[in-house]
């Protein structure tokens, strides 16, 4: 069963699916030195990333959550749910609103469109620091909205 | 290749229609002619003034009978991969130019940036056009389209331009930011626009003129050219002025080359582009050129890792803008 979106089972699949890369079909779809390259660019990425699900009432979150996604060569080791003060004040800070992880979860939109519309948004942070990682962030961040199930809170009624 | 005074002035003055016939190359050399005579923005607003045009003019009906009926599927799907970059890189910066233009304090330069921001709305009108009417794309709204172009989209189309977007974000929270605003001016108007675009610019362009196909796509995407003329010779001026008042802003223009070159030396997939008569290295002999003319002109000396970074470009990373 799909667990709550940022709920501390939700987040461990989250985790575990951005950790665990590409499958075979999904390597062979890019070149192996594409591949190579995300390899690359996640070693360089050693950033505690806050992540903070934007506050989006109409799917049943009045406030907005966050959790922490401490990485380390190219993983996220460590990860917890955290208070939006801490995850704000990490080094890097993700935003995403639940109809967007809605979104790329259900294939309606892709973590590359998110990312140039800003609906996965950087925060805070260096910006050419952040995108000279710009693949391992695209993949790591897809393989994780896309393969990790979720269920909205149920919403309360008057 | 320098461009004679007859052919400056026929690009400077043809009128939409003769867009049609106007060789691409010397619209590609009409932008460096400009760059080399420093227009200021007042100039450059009187330009757009005379040549802007209307994209409701197009007629697309050969289009659609040369993409159904002449074109491979190989020189197609080539097509497409390029054009998908401009698809998105049109509306991305349509969107996204306002905080240049907030941020920038001269009153010239506003006034021109107004008329630029007008020219990524036409153009992105125009790409919608072409996609619903010639490709066969349907959706609602540009959005709509634009998630149907997107499969033809590469993971370095994304980074450049969510790494142009954010740093309009951060202009947005700081406007009085020198630094970003000039990272974020050489991130788009030397780079995406005057390396990047250009470049995918002359080879598509020269594909369709020497196929004989696309006339509607010529004509519209020809006078986007000589739009974009206006834009990238803003942006050397804007370059070149900077750097004269605070020389330390070279570190802000490498660094918006340094991500760009480091996005752009991966490809995610191959793309065939002999379908549209060019080899590889034919690219990227026309991207080194481009990019080494605009950075000459604003006095910009590029460093050893940035000379080495830019011979591995890979086309297939950046098309469009």
């Amino acid at each position: 069963m799909a667990e709550e979106l940022f709920s501390e089972a939700w987040l461990h699949e989250f985790v575990r699916n951005g950790n665990n890369g590409p499958t075979a079909r999904e390597r062979e779809e890019k070149l192996p030195n594409y591949w190579e390259a995300v390899a690359k660019q996640g070693a360089t990425y050693n950033f505690p990333t806050g992540l903070i699900l934007k506050a989006e009432p109409a799917k049943g979150y009045p406030q907005p959550l966050a959790a922490l996604l401490p990485f380390q060569q190219g993983r996220v080791i460590g990860e917890r749910l955290c208070s939006v003060q801490e995850a704000s004040q990490q080094e890097m800070v993700i935003q995403i609103a639940p109809s967007v992880y809605e979104r790329v979860n259900a294939g309606e939109e892709e973590i590359g469109e998110a990312m140039m519309y800003r609906d996965l948004l950087l925060a805070k942070g260096d910006v050419a620091t952040f995108f000279l990682c710009s693949y391992f962030i695209q993949e790591w961040f897809g393989f994780a909205m896309r393969r990790t199930a979720f269920r909205l809170p149920a919403m309360q009624t008057a | 290749m320098a461009i004679d005074i007859e052919a400056e002035r026929v690009v400077e003055r043809a009128s939409f229609r003769e867009m049609r016939t106007v060789d691409v190359n010397d619209v590609i050399e009409y932008v460096h002619a400009g760059i080399q005579q420093w227009p200021t923005s007042r100039d450059l607003y009187d330009k757009y003034a005379i040549q802007r045009w209307n994209v409701q003019e197009l007629d697309f009906t050969q289009d659609r009978i040369d993409w159904e009926t002449k074109l491979s599927n190989d020189e197609k799907e080539a097509f497409l991969y390029v054009a998908t970059g401009f698809h998105h890189g049109e509306r991305q910066v349509e969107v996204d130019l306002w905080p240049e233009f907030m941020a920038i304090d001269n009153d010239e330069d506003k006034i021109f940036l107004t008329s630029q921001m007008e020219d990524e709305a036409r153009h992105t009108i125009f790409f919608d056009r072409f996609y619903r009417e010639v490709v066969g794309y349907d959706g609602e709204g540009i959005r709509g389209v634009l998630h149907q172009s997107y499969a033809h989209a590469t993971p370095g189309l994304v980074g450049a331009f969510a790494y142009l977007t954010h740093l309009g974000d951060r202009i947005r929270q700081n406007p009085e930011d020198r630094h970003t605003l000039v990272e974020f001016i050489a991130a788009y108007h030397l780079w995406i626009e005057g390396v990047g675009a250009l470049t995918v610019m002359q080879t598509t362009l020269n594909f369709c003129r020497r196929r004989g196909v696309l006339p509607g796509y010529y004509q519209g995407f020809n006078a986007t050219t000589r739009d974009e003329s206006r834009h990238v010779q803003f942006g050397t001026s804007v370059l070149h002025r900077m750097l004269h008042e605070d020389p330390t802003y070279v570190e802000d223009i490498n660094r918006a080359l340094r991500v760009n070159l480091a996005i752009s030396s991966v490809a995610a997939f191959r793309v065939q582009y002999e379908p549209l008569g060019y080899t590889e290295e034919e690219f990227q002999g026309i991207f080194m050129n481009q990019l080494m003319r605009k950075t000459r002109a604003i006095g910009l000396e590029l460093p050893q890792d940035i000379l080495e970074a830019a011979q591995n470009v890979r086309p297939e990373a950046f098309g469009g803008g």
